[in-house]
C-alpha cells in the first residue's frame, strides 16, 4: 500500500527532526577539537572540564535542591489533590483552575510570581524558585495520580474499612500502595520538569544562585563553546533516565 | 431450495494470521437471496471469512467469486457487498439521515434520488420519524436498525452481518430474529450472517456452515444439521446430544455399538450413511428430548428400544419440561428431557428408573477424526 | 473516611497563595502607571491597555500570532500523519513510538534550542555542510530571522501536538472507517468524512497546545532570533528585567492571556459540540 509507505517515510523524518539535534550534540560532546565541524577525534576532555567548573556544580546543586524540595511538597499535595478531586462530583470549573498552570504561557505565572514576591518582601533565593516550581507540579503530579485513581477500585477500600480498618490505616495499608506507582511516576516527572525549568526560575531566582538552566542560557547566549556540549548530553541524559523510569512506572499515559 | 442459483463462491481460500490458521482451504457457495449463517464458536474463522466477503482481509490463496467473476483482489470501497458491523459502526457526528445516506452519496447519485431511497428505507426499517437524530441518542434496537438500513439502501448483491443480535438485550434479539427475517424477504438480497448462538443461527438461516479452527465441519440446513450431523462436533455444537462412543459391531445383521461391556442397539440406515463398518470408531448421539424416561418396571426389553436401569440425580424445572440427569451403575450420565406434565412429580432425585431411545433416534457419527468420547459433565452443566 | 475539603486543602490553599494572588496582583498592577525609578504608582486608567494598540506594540503582537499559528500549522501537518502512524502500528510498537515522541519534550527545551544554535550558526554544522558541498561560497548564518525562530518552537512543541492527535486517533474505532470504505468511499474520501471531523477534538486540543506557549516563549527568539526579531515574550520579558515597567508588562501579558482564554473557549466549545456526538 503506497499510504503506508509514504506515513512510514514521514514519520521517520519527524523522528529524524526530533532526534537528529540531540544526536549530534551528544557526539559533538565527544570531539576532542571541541569545533561543531572537524572530528579531533574521542575524548572525554569536554565532560573533565566540567567537573572542575565550580559555579557549574554549583548551579547543578542548586537546581537539585530546587527539584527535591519542589518534588517533595507536591507529590503530598498533588496525590491529595488527586484523591480529593476522585471524591467529589466532577467540576469543570476546579479542573481549570487546578490545571490552569500546565497552560497558561510560563512568563505570565512568571512575572506574576515576580511581582507577589516583591510585594510581600521575599527576597528571591531558591526558596523562592522552589515555592513558584510546587504551583505547576502540583497540577502534574495530580493529573498523573488521578490517572492511577480512576483505575482504582473504591469498593477495596470499603472492604478495608468494613474490616475494621480506620480511614488513615486504610489509607497506608490499601489506597498508598496500589497508588504509589503513580504518585512515583508524577514525582519523577515533576523532578525532572523542575530540573529543566527555565523561565519561572529565571524571572524568580536571586542574583547570586542561578539553577542550572539560568547558567546554560547565560553560557549559550554568548554562542556556541564546546564544555556546553557535554553539559548538554549529561542533562538530557538525566532527564531522559528519570522519564524513562517514570514511563515504566505508569505515568505521562492518559495525559491527555 | 428450488430455483437455487450460486451467487458468491468461496474457492480454497486460506488465511493466517502468524501461527494460527483463520481459515483453512475453505470452499463454499452460497445462492442468490440466501439467509445463510457461519456458525462456530469465537475464534473459528467466521469472522475472517465474513471480512473476507466485505475486502477487509486479503486471502493468502485461494478466490472469492461473486456472480462468476473473481473478487479478490476489488477494494472495499468497489464491491457490491455491503456490511453491518456487530459495533454498527453508525458515524456519530452524522445524524441518522446522513449515516444512510452516506453509501448513495458515494456513488454520486442525484439529490432526489439519494433523497427518495434514504426515506424508503427509514419507511422500511420503521423509524421515519428519526431523520435528524444523532447516534448517540438512539437506543439499541434503533442503532441496530439504522445500521441495517445505511447497509442495504445500496442495494448490495449480498449483505454481510456481524453478529447482528450480539449487541442487544435477550428479548430484542427475540423480536429483531423475525424483523431480519422480514426484511430479507422483504428485499429479496442474500444475507450472510455471523453467529456464535446457534439457536439464532437455526432460528434464521436458510443454511448454515459450522465452522471449527477454519474449516468447514458441515454445511447444511438447520434440519439436516440438527437430525443428521456429519460428525461429533457438529452433533454437540447444535443442540444438546447425550453421546455414547464406542466400536461398531454387526451381530446376526443387526448393528450393535459395544462401549466397555455394554452393547446398544443402532440404526443400520445410520450406519449406510456414513459408509461404516465393522469395527469402526463411532459415537451414538441422541438428543434429550428424544430420549424417554419411565418407572424401573414398566419398560419391557424389545428389539427397536435402548434402555438402561439408572438413578435419577438431578431435576430441573423449565416451565415447559423437567430436565432429568441420570446416572447408571457404570456411571453413564444421560441428560433427559421431557416435555409438558407428562413425566413430572412421579420421579425424585434418588429414584431408579428407566431411561432409554429409541433406536432410529439415535443419531450415529463417525469418530476417527475428532476423537473425544461421551463428556458428561459438560452435559450434566447445560442442564442448568 | 476523610473530608474532601481535607485532602483539596493544601493544595487548593498553594494555589490561591501562590497563582491567584499573584494573578491578581499583575491584573491590578496592569491598570497602574509606574515612576521615573521603575515604582508602581497608584493611579488608575487604561493607559497601558491603550498601549496596546501603538503600531510597534501592536506589530509585535500580530508578528507573534503569525509566528505561533504558521508554527501550529506546520505541527499539524508533521504531527498528523506521524500519529496516525503510530496509531497503526501493532501495539507492542506503539508505545514504544509515542515515548519516542514524548521523550524530547520532557528533556531540557533550553539545550534543545542550544543544539539548533550550533546547527545553524555561521560556523555551525549546516552551514560547513554546504560549503563542503560547493553550494555556498563563504559561511552563512542560518540564525537571527523568523524562520529560525519558527524551527525552534516547532522542534519545542511537536510532542505536545502528536500526543491529542494520537489519542484522538486511538480512540476512533477502526470500524467507523471499515464502514465507511464499505458503504464504498475510497480512503481519501474516508479520511475527509470520517476520520477528520471525528479527531477535530485532538486536533484543536493539540493546536491549543502547540500555539499557547509558541506565543509567550522568549528564549526561543532570544537565542534563535537573536533578540532581533521580537516576540511578546520578548516584550513583557523586557518590561519586566530592563525597562522596569511593569504595569505596562502586566497588561501585555494580560493582553496574552485574553488571548489563551479565547482559543481554551473555543476548545471548550468544540469538546461540547463533539461529544454530543
Amino acid at each position: 500500500m503506497r499510504l503506508r509507505t509514504w506515513l512510514r517515510l514521514h514519520s521517520t523524518l519527524v523522528y529524524a527532526f526530533l532526534y537528529g539535534p540531540i544526536v549530534m550534540l551528544v557526539i559533538l560532546s565527544f570531539n576532542r577539537s571541541g569545533l561543531p565541524t572537524a572530528w579531533g577525534g574521542f575524548s572525554l576532555h569536554w565532560y573533565r572540564e566540567l567537573l572542575h567548573n565550580e559555579a557549574l556544580l554549583n548551579a547543578a546543586l542548586n537546581s537539585v535542591l530546587v527539584a527535591a524540595g519542589s518534588t517533595l511538597v507536591s507529590a503530598v499535595f498533588g496525590t491529595l489533590l488527586a484523591m480529593g478531586l476522585e471524591r467529589i462530583a466532577r467540576s469543570l470549573v476546579l479542573d481549570a483552575f487546578v490545571f490552569l498552570p500546565m497552560i497558561i504561557p510560563d512568563i505570565v505565572l512568571a512575572i506574576a510570581l515576580l511581582s507577589f514576591f516583591t510585594l510581600i518582601e521575599l527576597p528571591l533565593s531558591l526558596l523562592t524558585i522552589t515555592v513558584s516550581h510546587i504551583v505547576f507540579n502540583i497540577a502534574f503530579v495530580a493529573a498523573i495520580v488521578r490517572t492511577r485513581l480512576s483505575y482504582f477500585d473504591n469498593t477495596l477500600e470499603e472492604a478495608s474499612l468494613d474490616l475494621g480498618a480506620p480511614p488513615l490505616k486504610t489509607f497506608f495499608n490499601v489506597t498508598l500502595p496500589l497508588i504509589l506507582p503513580g504518585v512515583l511516576a508524577g514525582s519523577l516527572l515533576a523532578f525532572t520538569i523542575s530540573l529543566d525549568e527555565f523561565v519561572i526560575a529565571f524571572f524568580t531566582a536571586g542574583p547570586s544562585q542561578p539553577t542550572l538552566p539560568i547558567l546554560i542560557y547565560s553560557m549559550v547566549r554568548f554562542g556556541v563553546t564546546p564544555d556546553v556540549n557535554a553539559l548538554a548530553t549529561v542533562v538530557l541524559s538525566v532527564s531522559a533516565l528519570l522519564i524513562l523510569i517514570s514511563q515504566r512506572l505508569g505515568g505521562t499515559e492518559g495525559f491527555f | 431450495m428450488n430455483g437455487w442459483r450460486e451467487l458468491i463462491r468461496i474457492e480454497n481460500v486460506t488465511k493466517r494470521f502468524g501461527s494460527t490458521v483463520a481459515a483453512d482451504h475453505i470452499t463454499l457457495s452460497i445462492g442468490e437471496g440466501e439467509f445463510f449463517a457461519l456458525l462456530g464458536p469465537s475464534g473459528c474463522g467466521k469472522t475472517t471469512l465474513l471480512r473476507m466477503l466485505a475486502g477487509f482481509e486479503t486471502p493468502d490463496s485461494g478466490c472469492i467469486f461473486l456472480d462468476g467473476k473473481d473478487l479478490t483482489a476489488v477494494r472495499p470501497w468497489k464491491r457490491p457487498v455491503n456490511m453491518m458491523f456487530q459495533s454498527y459502526a453508525l458515524f456519530p457526528h452524522m445524524n441518522v439521515y446522513d449515516n444512510i445516506a452516506y453509501g448513495l452519496r458515494q456513488e454520486g447519485l442525484p439529490a432526489a434520488e439519494i433523497d427518495r431511497r434514504v426515506r424508503n428505507a427509514l419507511e422500511l426499517i420503521g423509524l421515519p420519524d428519526l431523520a435528524k437524530r444523532k447516534p448517540g441518542s438512539l437506543s439499541g434496537g434503533q442503532k441496530q436498525r439504522v445500521a441495517l438500513a445505511r447497509a442495504i439502501v445500496k442495494q448490495p448483491r449480498v449483505l454481510l452481518l456481524d453478529e447482528p443480535l450480539a449487541a442487544l438485550d435477550r428479548k430484542l434479539r427475540v423480536e429483531m430474529r423475525l424483523e431480519l427475517k422480514r426484511l430479507q424477504s422483504e428485499v429479496g438480497i442474500a444475507f450472510v450472517f455471523v453467529t456464535h448462538d446457534q439457536e439464532e443461527a437455526l432460528t434464521m438461516a436458510d443454511r448454515a456452515a459450522v465452522m471449527k479452527d477454519g474449516r468447514i465441519m458441515q454445511v447444511g440446513t438447520p434440519e439436516e444439521l440438527y437430525t443428521r450431523p456429519a460428525n461429533l462436533y457438529v452433533a454437540q455444537f447444535i443442540g444438546e446430544a447425550n453421546v455414547i462412543g464406542g466400536r461398531l459391531e454387526c451381530i446376526e445383521s443387526e448393528w450393535l455399538l459395544r462401549q466397555d461391556t455394554h452393547l446398544f442397539r443402532v440404526s443400520g440406515a445410520e450406519v449406510r450413511r456414513h459408509g461404516l463398518m465393522q469395527g469402526s470408531l463411532a459415537a451414538i448421539v441422541v438428543r434429550p428430548e428424544r430420549m424417554f424416561i419411565a418407572s424401573a418396571s414398566s419398560v419391557a426389553e424389545r428389539k427397536d428400544y435402548n434402555g438402561l436401569s439408572a438413578r435419577v440425580i438431578e431435576i430441573a424445572y423449565l416451565g415447559s419440561a423437567y430436565n432429568f440427569v441420570v446416572q447408571t451403575d457404570e456411571g453413564r450420565r444421560f441428560f433427559v428431557q421431557v416435555q409438558g406434565a407428562e413425566g413430572s412429580p412421579s420421579y425424585r432425585v434418588g429414584d431408579v428408573v428407566m431411561v432409554g431411545w429409541g433406536v432410529e433416534q439415535g443419531i450415529l457419527v463417525p469418530m476417527d477424526e475428532f476423537g473425544n468420547t461421551n463428556p458428561p459433565e459438560g452435559i450434566a452443566n447445560k442442564l442448568r | 473516611m476523610v473530608s474532601p475539603i481535607l485532602l483539596l486543602g493544601p493544595a487548593l490553599t498553594w494555589l490561591v497563595i501562590f497563582l491567584v494572588f499573584p494573578l491578581a496582583l499583575i491584573f491590578v498592577y496592569s491598570f497602574l502607571q509606574r515612576s521615573p525609578f521603575g515604582q508602581i504608582v497608584f493611579q488608575p486608567s487604561l493607559d497601558n491597555y491603550l498601549r496596546l494598540f501603538n503600531p510597534t506594540v501592536l506589530r509585535v503582537f500580530l508578528n507573534s500570532l503569525r509566528i505561533a499559528f504558521i508554527v501550529t500549522l506546520l505541527a499539524l501537518l508533521l504531527g498528523y500523519p506521524t500519529a496516525y502512524f503510530i496509531s497503526s502500528q501493532p501495539s507492542r510498537w506503539k508505545n514504544t513510538l509515542l515515548v519516542l515522541v514524548i521523550l524530547p519534550f520532557w528533556t531540557s527545551y533550553l539545550i534543545r534550542t542550544y543544539a539548533w544554535i550550533v546547527l545553524l550558526n555561521r560556523e555551525g554544522v549546516l552551514s560547513r555542510f554546504l560549503l563542503g558541498l560547493g553550494l555556498i561560497r563563504e559561511p552563512i548564518s542560518f540564525l537571527y530571522n523568523d524562520t529560525a525562530i519558527v524551527i525552534g518552537l516547532l522542534y519545542g512543541y511537536l510532542p505536545f501536538m502528536v500526543l491529542p492527535l494520537y489519542s484522538s486517533i486511538e480512540r476512533l474505532s477502526p470500524e467507523l472507517r471499515e464502514a465507511s470504505f464499505d458503504l464504498g468511499a475510497p480512503p481519501l474520501r474516508t479520511f475527509w468524512h470520517i476520520t477528520l471531523p471525528l479527531t477535530l477534538r485532538g486536533i484543536v486540543t493539540g493546536a491549543i497546545f502547540v500555539f499557547v506557549p509558541s506565543l509567550g516563549n522568549f528564549f526561543v527568539p532570544e537565542l534563535l532570533g537573536g533578540g532581533q526579531r521580537f516576540m511578546i515574550g520578548n516584550m513583557i520579558n523586557n518590561q519586566f528585567l530592563q525597562a522596569r515597567n511593569w504595569p505596562y508588562g502586566s497588561a501585555m501579558a494580560f493582553g496574552v492571556m485574553a488571548i489563551v482564554l479565547a482559543l481554551l473557549f473555543f476548545q471548550a466549545w468544540v469538546t461540547r459540540r463533539t461529544e454530543q456526538v
